[in-house]
């Protein structure tokens, strides 16, 4: 059995309502969907217990009514587990810093980008949009758009 | 330690106070030393994963390889991988040797970059000058293969957009060969060398447990002893089918960020050689389809930097749902504050430069409040360089008595 | 931009620039963050120069040549935008020995206070803007801008992106654009001998 196979048949022994939801795509990718309510223990579980000290990014993604969240963890031999979940626009997540205190910056992007809440956050300067960025504007959401003049703001035209 | 440490933000200049500037670094400073520091990001960004979904896939590669102008094939490479693995395309071989070997010499000219950039900040500019010189042989070989210096085109979805030629081969070894050669040099001057090891040795510390917490990748980790390599852990292009090693350093500070780019350069060298010697016949592209079918893929390559990750998602048109892309500095970045700690202000200059920083340092303010005083000062790069040559002078570190061999033109 | 004629060449093989004669406009579009019209400084080269006379000109132009015979070189300030940092390397490489920019007596100066050149890379991004505008305020005058790469000029790739203006005169007046993605080191040399004849010839 791969590398991949057996982290996937350890999940859904551990967590039997996972049974379906873990694909392996490749050799050293293997992609899982959790709901929010039991996403906390499957990403402890994995980070954890089974070896996954790497947090490489979070994805955002516009899905309409939700946003969802991909989680990039992977074992340091290689070994990627994208761990997808989902929450209604304006709920709040908790912030994975506890466990990777490198992790809180792909949070901030989140925040910024996509107007995502997150709990839990250290105290620290906002990413990567300036100081200055209208309220409310998140540039990744789908039916933002830049104006032609690329400035940003929605509707404004600088020159 | 001062009970009352506050963080006063002076904007540089008189003429517009209102104008405030966000400073990049904000130093909490006791006597000479550094107690902490926070870090404020984002001047470049730019909006490029909005921009990749309102273009095409192969838009995306021109516009993704100028993420950074120095790991420019490093994020053309992802980003075809990731679409090459959702599309389900089986890119010919000789194209991912072509990826490889172009992949390397990139590295080669980074790594020498850096080596002019790091005798730059600590004042010995000679080896800026020769280690660039050196450079120059890598950029006319890039420009010879690819038709530029930088931003390649090198990349199509599906394989290459230029062959090598049996003309290009001698020069590619020929350049290997001088490189080598100049390289055992740099490492000499590194391992001996008394002033370069006073200056960089004990700088910038950073232990492994912290590389691990905290993210960092690259030389940046492995000169903690983190025995992390994509190359070797996650293989793509033709990794799989040459044999290297992956350098590793215990020194933990600046020391070992420079060893470990040294270390490398003689690998990528040999790996250049067995790709030139094995590279396989046949085409270097494979079809690719406008349209790519709905699917997500996450490719990962190792930049000179350090890991470069890129999601990819599509939707069934010409064009991405999504593209995500974490460069190597993002995640070293967050590393930074904690190298700075308990450490000279004379030092931040460098420590910041040996994480091989993507972005720009020269236009980078930064503000220091002397928490015994209680006084706020603003200072640019270039100020904070210039006091942190002048302060190692004063103790003894004098790049100007160092003499360099340049050794024979390439 | 309507006096310039081919600000989107791009492409590093040819070595070719822009630069505009001395008394051409150059009509800056920025509005600093308002709506308001150009800033004063942001006026046309030759509309700065004190009064409308042909001496007045004249005389401006000889005050620029006394001030550069003094000095023999001209002094550059390098500025990167947001840009990717290829541009910025070959910026640093033209003044290194293999090209040697230096041998046109131009030196790289960390203040904008000593400088007579500042030299952009990249598109400018949302959080620069103001920097910028500050740096190029604190330069004496006679100043000149020359817009290094594709992203300085037009905003090159960078173009409709949402955190950058789109080239450097959409906030300050340039005075020459040195087209390439990255612009290579001999662009870059042509573009300041073409700048330098420029100026001497008034």
């Amino acid at each position: 059995m791969s590398e991949a196979e057996a982290v996937r048949v350890e999940l859904e022994v551990r967590f039997p309502y996972l049974a379906g939801a873990v694909r392996v795509q490749r050799e050293k990718r293997l992609w899982v969907e959790v709901d929010p309510a039991h996403f906390a223990e499957v990403f402890e579980t994995l980070a954890r217990k089974l070896g996954f000290t790497v947090l490489c990014t979070i994805t955002g993604l516009d899905l309409g009514a939700d946003l969802g969240f991909i989680y990039h963890l992977a074992r340091p031999a290689g070994l990627m587990a994208n761990v997808k979940t989902r929450a209604p626009k304006g709920t709040a997540i908790r912030s994975v810093s506890p466990l990777f205190p490198g992790g809180g910056i792909f949070e901030r992007e989140l925040v910024d980008l996509f107007g995502a809440r997150v709990e839990g956050l250290p105290p620290g300067a906002r990413y990567p949009l300036p100081d200055d960025w209208p309220e409310g504007e998140h540039p990744l959401l789908k039916d933002w758009q830049p104006t032609s003049a690329g400035t940003g703001e929605k509707g404004a035209d600088h020159e | 330690m001062s009970d009352k440490k506050r963080i006063v933000q002076v904007p540089i200049g008189p003429q517009h106070p209102a104008l405030k500037e966000p400073e990049s670094f904000m130093v909490d400073l006791r006597g000479e030393k550094i107690d902490a520091v926070r870090l404020r990001l984002g001047y470049n960004h730019r909006g490029i994963e909005k921009g990749c979904e309102q273009r095409t896939y192969v838009q995306d590669v021109y516009l993704v390889e100028r993420i950074c102008g120095i790991c420019s094939t490093s994020h053309s490479t992802a980003f075809v991988q990731a679409v090459e693995e959702i599309a389900g395309l089986e890119v010919p071989r000789r194209a991912l040797y072509i990826r490889t070997i172009i992949a390397e010499l990139e590295r080669i000219h980074s790594h020498l970059l850096w080596l002019g950039v790091a005798g730059h900040e600590v004042g010995f500019d000679t080896l800026l000058m020769y280690s660039w010189r050196d450079r120059e042989a890598v950029m006319d070989l890039l420009a010879l293969l690819t038709g530029n210096r930088v931003n390649y085109g090198l990349n199509t979805i599906g394989g290459v957009r230029r062959d090598i030629t049996a003309e290009e081969i001698p020069e590619i070894l020929r350049v290997m060969d001088v490189l080598e050669e100049r390289t055992t040099y740099y490492i000499k001057l590194g391992l001996e060398e008394e002033t370069l090891i006073r200056r960089l040795a004990g700088v910038g510390k950073l232990s492994k447990e912290d590389a691990v917490s905290l993210g960092a990748v690259g030389p940046t980790a492995r000169a903690s002893g983190v025995d992390r390599d994509t190359r070797r852990d996650d293989p793509y292009a033709a990794y799989g089918e040459v044999s290297f090693k992956v350098v590793t350093d215990d020194h933990c500070d600046v020391y070992g960020r420079t060893l470990v780019r040294l270390g490398e350069l003689m690998e990528s060298y040999s790996i250049v050689r067995q790709l030139v010697k094995n590279l396989p016949e046949g085409p270097i592209t494979v079809k690719a389809p406008l349209r790519i079918p709905a699917g997500e893929a996450v490719s990962r390559y190792e930049a000179p930097r350090g890991e470069d990750v890129h999601y990819v998602q599509a939707n069934g048109t010409d064009k991405p749902e999504r593209v995500k892309v974490r460069a190597p500095t993002l995640a070293n970045t967050q590393s930074v504050a904690k190298m700075l700690e308990d450490g000279y202000l004379a030092d931040l200059p460098i420590v910041v430069a040996a994480i091989d920083p993507c972005f720009s340092c020269t236009d980078r303010t930064i503000s220091v409040l002397d928490t015994k005083r209680g006084t706020p000062r603003t200072l640019t790069w270039d100020e904070l360089s210039r006091y942190g040559i002048d302060w190692h002078r004063r103790r003894g570190i004098d790049f100007s008595k160092v003499v360099l061999s340049g050794g024979a033109r390439a | 931009m309507q006096n310039v004629s081919n600000r989107t060449a791009v492409g590093g093989g040819a070595a070719s620039s822009l630069v505009l004669p001395a008394d051409a406009g150059v009509r800056c579009a920025c509005s600093l963050g308002t709506q308001e019209k150009p800033q004063s400084d942001a006026k046309p080269v030759a509309e700065r120069v004190r009064g409308s006379s042909r001496l007045a000109r004249r005389l401006n132009i000889g005050r620029r040549l006394i001030r550069w015979g003094q000095r023999k070189s001209p002094w550059i300030l390098h500025f990167n935008t947001g840009a990717c940092n290829a541009c910025d390397i070959e910026i640093i490489a033209a003044l290194t020995p293999r090209f040697d920019l230096e041998r046109f007596g131009v030196l790289l100066k960390g203040t904008p206070r000593h400088c007579d050149v500042l030299v952009c890379s990249g598109p400018v991004t949302r959080q620069i803007r103001s920097r910028l505008v500050r740096i190029y305020e604190q330069i004496p005058e006679p100043k000149f801008v020359v817009a290094v790469g594709s992203c300085a000029s037009t905003g090159g790739v960078c173009q409709g992106l949402y955190n950058v203006l789109g080239g450097i005169d959409r906030a300050i007046p340039v005075s020459a654009y040195i087209p390439g993605c990255p612009a290579s080191p001999q662009a870059i040399l042509d573009g300041f001998v073409k700048l330098l004849g420029t100026l001497k010839e008034g």
